[in-house]
């Protein structure tokens, strides 16, 4: 996958023939020049440049794998175990995502049609219903993050290191 | 975009002040030595990091990203710190100060996003991106049309946010340091192309974590001394906020009943919330916005693996959570003991300096003159850090995504990627400070409202598809983004805020105060519509690619890591 666009020091053909009319240098010995320098420094100049060449992207500079890499995605995409996984963890995404979604929206649509209900007080204090369920949106929102972190970190990647372990061996 | 702004500012110039977070003009205070000193040591420790930084900032990865070495703990801070700004501490306790309950509604809804973010895109974005969230939005698509809607829309939402922050912050130093305003927004702008120029992504990620723990820790000392004051309860502190509002409105005329219930009001929701269209449009805007920042979508890559992303959002989460609880309590400490002294107060009971200084002034009663100063230094470190997460996103979407993919097609070095970066930040950093200038005396609260907005109408209906629907085609995103982020954009020129309050146009055409409950289905629908009727060739790769692109942004297999940057 990983795949460097290969650069060379040499110039390119335009400013060099800019350079021959501007200069009127012979262009043979500008090339010439240029040919030289490059065997020269080409591996000093390609371990300086190795650190700046913009890797892993493909001719059409899209991020779509080939070779080996893709060779093994497609195996791992065919693996019932992997598709099982995926199903599973894309499910429990949908459903967190709609319980938070939902607990949100519920929670301003009583602000909008029931302010008198978030605004009873609690028992004979002061403290009204609305201070522990606007704080309550904000925990439960701390809570399920904590709670998936812990599932992926726990299960998630454990299952799909095994299975990812199978295809490259 | 330079042509957009000059019409913007044109359109804006006869507008009246009004409402929200940071509202109002400010009125400049006496030099505060305290302050300046506290916040030129913040400045030194901070340069002198950004000088560290720039020794290890030589690869465009290092400028982007830091590298990928950030682990997922500092990473979270960081975000805590790009997300924490001066407008939310400080226009949120003001609003608790003022209506009571109504600033939680805010709090609730700037961290609902957060949890959205982490299940559906977090682990996928990291695996499947590099350096800007439009890595991941093109992935399998034809580059250039894109990537072009994904950096029209990175400048559009960072330069309403950088707009609100910089005129946030020339009015809040002003009032806080007592520098003139011009002088405010150009230390601002220095020194965030100073980080940004040099440091790259690495001095940027201190800068923020530094604000984050500096935030963190004043709010958490407030806190702490208010509920000291009510022997740690909430119910006590409540009740005297409750008995303080009954006695003001007593002392302004009020009959004992009205005068208790306008009490009692602060434990409630009041005016924040007219309608339910806008309650939830707003919400909405909020929630799916946060998953569309591009400057928050881009600290995703700066961890090594998709596990420590996932950890990033988790103490965001709870760092941002905290933040907003601490918030809610030093607004109601601000009730009891500031509204209650009248050297914080002018003649008709308004606070001294401006609206926003509840927090500004509880940082006094509760910790003195040196307590002051510090709360005054982190509340500008605190714009400092955000700012510079803004231009730094900014600059990648231009440098990454239109110099690097689109103009010259992927055939790029990354040094001469870099230095189409660093032109964009000194051109940024230019105008930030000129519109900041510019836009002086206008209220631009609703500026980040709207980059909220436009960040869940385009950004967000693009990513989801793009990393969820298999039938997603290049012209379907880059279309049906560009129809959210145009029916975001021109239904807030149409609404209250701006049709209204800024133009002076009398009523709105649009008389919601959020686009978003119209937008975003707005945004997912065209480009559902548009992929479906793409009967291109070019659809079919897109199609095609879908398979892959799902196994990566699963498993990881082919992600740029750490040591591939």
């Amino acid at each position: 996958m990983v795949r460097a666009v290969t650069m060379t020091p040499s110039l390119d053909s335009a400013t060099a023939a800019w350079l021959f009319t501007r200069y009127s240098l012979p262009a043979s010995s500008f090339i010439r020049l240029g040919n030289r320098l490059q065997e020269t420094f080409s591996d000093a100049v390609a371990k300086h440049l190795s650190g700046y060449i913009i890797r892993g992207s493909n001719a059409k500079g899209d991020g779509m794998a080939d070779g080996r890499d893709a060779a093994m995605i497609a195996a791992v995409a065919a693996d019932p175990r992997y598709r099982a996984l995926v199903a599973r963890r894309a499910r429990l995404g949908w459903w967190l995502s709609a319980l938070i979604f939902v607990i949100y929206t519920g929670y301003l649509l009583l602000i909008a049609f029931d302010k008198a209900l978030l605004g009873a007080p609690i028992g004979d204090g002061v403290t009204s219903v609305g201070i522990p369920v606007g704080i309550g949106v904000i925990l439960i929102g701390i809570l399920l993050t904590g709670l998936y972190v812990a599932h992926a970190n726990r299960h998630y990647d454990k299952a799909m290191a095994d299975i990812l372990a199978d295809h490259r061996a | 975009m330079r042509a957009a702004f000059v019409a913007l500012a044109l359109l804006f110039a006869p507008t009246p002040a009004l409402a929200a977070a940071l509202e109002g003009e400010a009125q400049r205070q006496p030099v505060n030595w305290v302050a300046i000193a506290l916040f030129v040591g913040f400045v030194a420790l901070t340069l002198w990091i950004t000088k560290v930084a720039a020794k290890s900032t030589r690869t465009a990865s290092d400028f982007y990203t830091a590298g990928g070495g950030i682990t997922g703990f500092q990473n979270g801070l960081a975000m805590a710190g790009d997300y924490m700004s001066a407008a939310s501490f400080l226009g949120i306790s003001a609003q608790i100060f003022n209506d009571g309950y109504d600033g939680l509604i805010y709090s609730t809804g700037f961290l609902v996003g957060w949890p959205i973010l982490l299940f559906l895109m977090a682990e996928r974005l990291r695996n499947l991106g590099r350096f800007t969230f439009a890595d991941v939005a093109s992935y399998r698509f034809a580059q250039p049309p894109v990537r072009s809607f994904a950096a029209a829309s990175t400048l559009l939402v960072v330069s309403f946010y950088l707009i609100a922050q910089m005129v946030g912050a020339g009015q809040l130093i002003k009032l806080l340091f007592g520098l003139p305003y011009a002088v405010a927004v150009l230390v601002v702008g220095a020194l965030m192309m100073l980080y940004v120029l040099f440091g790259g992504m690495r001095a940027t990620t201190w800068v923020q974590i530094i604000k984050a723990v500096m935030l963190l820790g004043g709010a958490s000392f407030m806190a702490v001394m208010v509920l000291a004051q009510t022997g740690f309860s909430l119910e006590a502190l409540f009740a005297r906020a409750v008995e303080v509002k009954t006695q003001a409105a007593i002392a302004g005329g009020a009959d004992a009943a009205t005068a208790a219930e306008r009490g009692r009001s602060i434990m409630m929701p009041g005016n924040f919330i007219k309608d339910p269209v806008s309650a939830l449009s707003f919400g909405l805007a909020l929630m799916l916005g946060t998953a569309g920042l591009p400057h928050i979508l881009m600290r995703f890559f700066t961890v090594p693996d998709a596990k420590e992303a996932r950890k990033s959002v988790f103490w965001a989460t709870g760092w941002i959570g905290y933040f907003y609880i601490l918030t809610f309590i030093i607004g109601f400490g601000a009730i009891v003991l500031v509204g209650t002294q009248s050297r914080y107060l002018d003649g008709e009971g308004a606070l001294l300096g401006g609206g926003n200084m509840a927090a500004i002034h509880l940082a006094h009663a509760v910790g003195g003159d040196a307590f002051l100063g510090f709360i005054s230094a982190v509340a500008f470190a605190t714009i400092l850090a955000v700012v510079a997460g803004l231009t730094l996103s900014a600059a990648s979407a231009v440098s990454h995504d239109l110099y690097a993919t689109v103009i010259r097609q992927g055939q790029s070095d990354s040094r001469a990627e870099l230095r189409v970066s660093r032109v964009t930040v000194l051109v940024l950093g230019v105008l930030a400070v000129l519109l900041g200038l510019l836009f002086e005396k206008q209220n631009v609260a609703f500026m980040v409202s709207l980059a909220f907005a436009l960040a869940a109408s385009g950004n967000f209906p693009v990513l989801v598809m793009s990393l969820l629907w298999s039938g997603c085609t290049t012209r379907g995103a880059t279309w049906g983004g560009l129809v959210g982020l145009t029916t975001a954009f021109v239904l807030t020129l149409f609404s209250p805020a701006v049709w209204t309050n800024s133009f002076g146009l009398g009523p709105a055409p649009f008389p919601y105060s959020s686009p978003a409950i119209f937008s975003v289905p707005m945004g997912f629908l065209s480009i559902w519509l548009i992929s479906l009727s793409d009967r291109s060739p070019r659809a079919a790769i897109d199609k095609a690619g879908y398979a892959q692109q799902r196994v990566r942004a699963e498993t990881g297999i082919g992600a740029f890591g750490a040591s591939d940057h």
